[in-house]
């Protein structure tokens, strides 16, 4: 098995990252080894000395446990941000949004749930997308709208269609199929593209007729005016029900029922201790303590989606009209063009498509056209990433001169042990130790007092992981494993630990030179 | 067991050369008990330490078990010390952070003995002087007696051949003092151990074979 892996490792004719790594863990282990030998008979004093002086070897313990964590708290937040942001793109092959706003923001809007939306982008644009022209073109997988805003206990409330459920896949899965969303528990709500469709046509044709009111009454409260029908119609069944929906748009009436249905990621139900059955209430703004609440669009749970370890998890999901028809959501929704086209307006479409290059041209297609801008989320979220992995260098930096600092303060508490030991020094010279056994019993306390700040450091970055994971996740859409344990943490250990050691090379030179006759003699 | 000829040790103070010990000659047996008396200041620690191992002689020869110490270096010297001498104290210089038992097991580690075997001899040693139920406490916790007693477990644990002693009863009572030393030059004379002690008592001095008066490099009696 490791000759096969060292075959592989070096098969590509010169050292990789991989061999380099085992010869560097042969070398210290044979270095261990050896050094153990030599010192198993004297470690214990060493331990004793540490031991014996606790609040100085806790001080320095803990300022070497302080670097050494923020080091492994930089290096755990970057790769699990890095590799949740990787694993939180898939799936969304292109994204297409407003003009308004740089791609990144729209791809942290959609993908992440950071910032808001940075504008609303027409529903022609959707309806070329799912069956139109562009469809026609590249062969579409999915086009899934999003209609986002309003929140709910802080987690962001999504308009879409049920594609979502049925279409969108996160990769594959074993047997080769779509890895689409699975349920915890419940099921999916129904509402589809040919709903919406007729949810928009609708919504024009009743904004017509208010317009044809308002010209022939000439009375400001013709916009009152409301359609009498059935409220409990089953939007399953096609297009031509929702022309029959109860739409008053007063803000105490409250929405069809069909539509007051909502599905909730694994954390929001996690976390709110709610499930299936329970309702839940839409507010205008993150911060329910200010945000106006949408009571005539409670909505009741029908299904729990299974963990994803993506922002997916943190969401609700609401059929797209439920969210457009909302009281104050007109202006998100509607412009007299849009309307007048039978049209609305969403925040952003979530596209795949059959033609490999079809997310390519995508983007040249909108290049030239003014309606919508097209994002790819794997080249937006890696140049984000860039960024940040310029920033976390330079964190770094700084991290690893906390633990050179520390690390001189390792030096300094021993060093100025040194003259209240010479007498103790003295007497295990008188004993028969060498020079060179002090020196080695030295350096073992600062490389210990070093190794235990290391793992304590460790076991303190993780702590912290597991304290702040929550605002973490609320801050940056990342949700940390504070239980994650990386290979790079044993390098740090060791590397703390050389550290450590190396800080002890003063002190111990000090140390072995003590005049031995002078400091034998009777204590005053 | 102990060879010295013209054996000299000066220090330079300033311009000002200073000698702390001066031996015509001495020659001690193998097995023999010898005191080392003098005035402050005559030299008689300096002497020891230069048996030891522990200060280097300025001239002289310096025979000690048929090594010369003189022509060693520093960590032959310290490695000859750890196995063939061992070191009783004025105030017993045992180290605080450690217990009895470890006490009397740190020369043994510095002289790369086996960790079972030498806890097993110095288990045996402390039983011997009475210290069976004293095995973990700390110096502080210990009267001067037992004090004491821990030292010469510490100078013995190594099977040394020459035991060297520097005013070895402290400030103990004579009746406490006296019965240590008793004990200690009784376990020396079982063995066969030569004992070496820089003593200002006369009675305690009485107790070995020969007292030697390091001021006047002659036998008193």
């Amino acid at each position: 098995m490791s000759a096969d892996l060292l075959r592989l490792a070096l098969a590509d004719g010169l050292p990789s990252p991989l061999v380099i790594r085992i010869a560097v863990a042969v070398l210290v282990a044979l270095v261990a080894l050896g050094v153990w030998v030599r010192v198993d008979r004297i470690a214990w004093i060493s331990l004793r000395n540490v031991h014996v002086r606790k609040l100085s070897s806790g001080l320095t313990t803990l300022s070497v446990a302080l670097g050494a964590g923020l080091v492994a708290a930089i290096w755990l937040m970057i790769a699990q941000a890095e590799e949740k942001y990787r694993q939180s793109y898939a799936g969304y092959s292109a994204i297409v949004g407003p003009q308004e706003g740089a791609p990144l923001s729209l791809v942290l809007s959609t993908v992440m749930n950071l910032g808001y939306a940075p504008g609303v982008v027409p529903m022609s644009v959707y309806r070329e997308l799912h069956d139109g022209r562009l469809a026609a073109r590249w062969g579409t997988n999915y086009a899934i709208p999003q209609a986002r805003g309003d929140y709910f206990e802080g987690f962001p409330i999504v308009g879409t269609t049920d594609d979502w459920f049925t279409k969108f896949a996160r990769g594959r899965d074993a047997d080769g199929g779509p890895r689409l969303l699975r349920f915890a528990a419940g099921e999916r709500w129904v509402f589809g593209h040919d709903d919406f469709v007729a949810f928009a046509e609708d919504l024009a044709k009743r904004k017509e007729a208010e317009l044809e009111a308002a010209a022939a009454d000439d009375h400001d409260h013709a916009h009152d005016h409301t359609h009498e029908g059935d409220a409990d119609h089953d939007h399953a069944q096609g297009g031509d029900q929702a022309q029959d929906h109860d739409h008053d748009h007063d803000q105490d009436a409250e929405l069809p029922v069909a539509w007051r249905q909502a599905v909730i990621g694994a954390d929001v139900a996690a976390k709110l201790g709610i499930g299936v059955g329970d309702a839940i209430v839409p507010s205008h703004g993150a911060d329910d303590l200010v945000a106006h609440q949408h009571g005539e669009a409670a909505s009741r749970i029908v299904g729990v989606l299974a963990p994803t370890g993506t922002p997916i998890d943190r969401c609700v999901y609401v059929p797209i009209a439920l969210f457009l028809s909302m009281s104050g959501h007109e202006a998100i929704r509607e412009t007299a063009q849009t309307i007048e086209a039978g049209q609305v307006q969403i925040s952003a479409i979530i596209y795949d498509a059959k033609h490999p290059l079809a997310a390519a041209q995508l983007r040249y297609e909108f290049q030239t056209r003014d309606e919508a801008q097209v994002a790819w989320p794997h080249i937006e979220i890696a140049q984000l990433l860039q960024i940040v992995g310029n920033a976390a260098d330079l964190l770094r930096v700084i991290a690893w001169l906390v633990v050179a600092v520390a690390a001189i303060g390792v030096c300094v508490a021993l060093y100025n042990t040194m003259n209240e030991r010479r007498r103790e020094i003295a007497i295990m010279r008188s004993l028969g130790a060498r020079r060179s056994q002090i020196v080695t019993i030295i350096l073992l306390e600062a490389t210990a007092i070093a190794f235990v700040g290391a793992v304590a450091g460790i076991a303190l970055c993780h702590l912290a992981a597991y304290g702040a994971g929550e605002l973490v996740q609320q801050r940056t859409s990342v949700a940390l494993d504070w239980a994650a344990f990386s290979l790079d943490e044993l390098w740090l250990i060791l590397g703390v630990s050389l550290l450590g050691g190396l800080a002890g090379v003063v002190p111990a030179v000090k140390g072995s030179t003590t005049e031995v006759a002078q400091n034998l003699g009777p204590v005053s | 067991m102990i060879e010295i000829e013209n054996l000299r040790k000066e220090y330079r103070r300033g311009a000002e050369t200073v000698v702390a010990c001066s031996v015509r000659a001495l020659h001690i047996e193998r097995g023999e008990q010898v005191a080392l008396i003098g005035r402050s200041g005559c030299g008689k620690t300096t002497l020891l330490n230069m048996i030891a191992g522990i200060v280097r002689p300025s001239r002289g020869a310096l025979r000690v078990a048929g090594t010369d110490l003189a022509r060693l270096g520093e960590g032959r010297r310290d490695r000859f010390r750890g196995r063939h001498i061992g070191m009783v104290f004025q105030t017993f210089n045992l180290l605080q952070p450690f217990s009895a038992l470890e006490n009397v097991l740190l020369g043994a580690q510095f002289a790369g003995h086996d960790r079972a075997a030498a806890r097993d001899r110095a288990h045996d040693l402390l039983q011997r002087v009475g210290l069976g139920e004293r095995l973990h406490h700390r110096p502080n916790e210990l009267s001067v007696g037992q004090m004491q007693r821990v030292a010469i477990c510490r100078a013995l644990i190594n099977d040394p051949e020459l035991i060297l002693a520097d005013e070895p009863l402290g400030n103990q009572d004579q009746a406490t003092g006296g019965e240590v030393l008793q004990m200690l030059l009784g376990i020396a004379r079982e063995e066969e151990r030569t004992v070496v002690m820089v003593t200002h008592d006369l009675d305690s001095a009485a107790l070995m074979q020969r007292t030697l008066d390091l001021e006047h490099l002659k036998e008193v009696a």
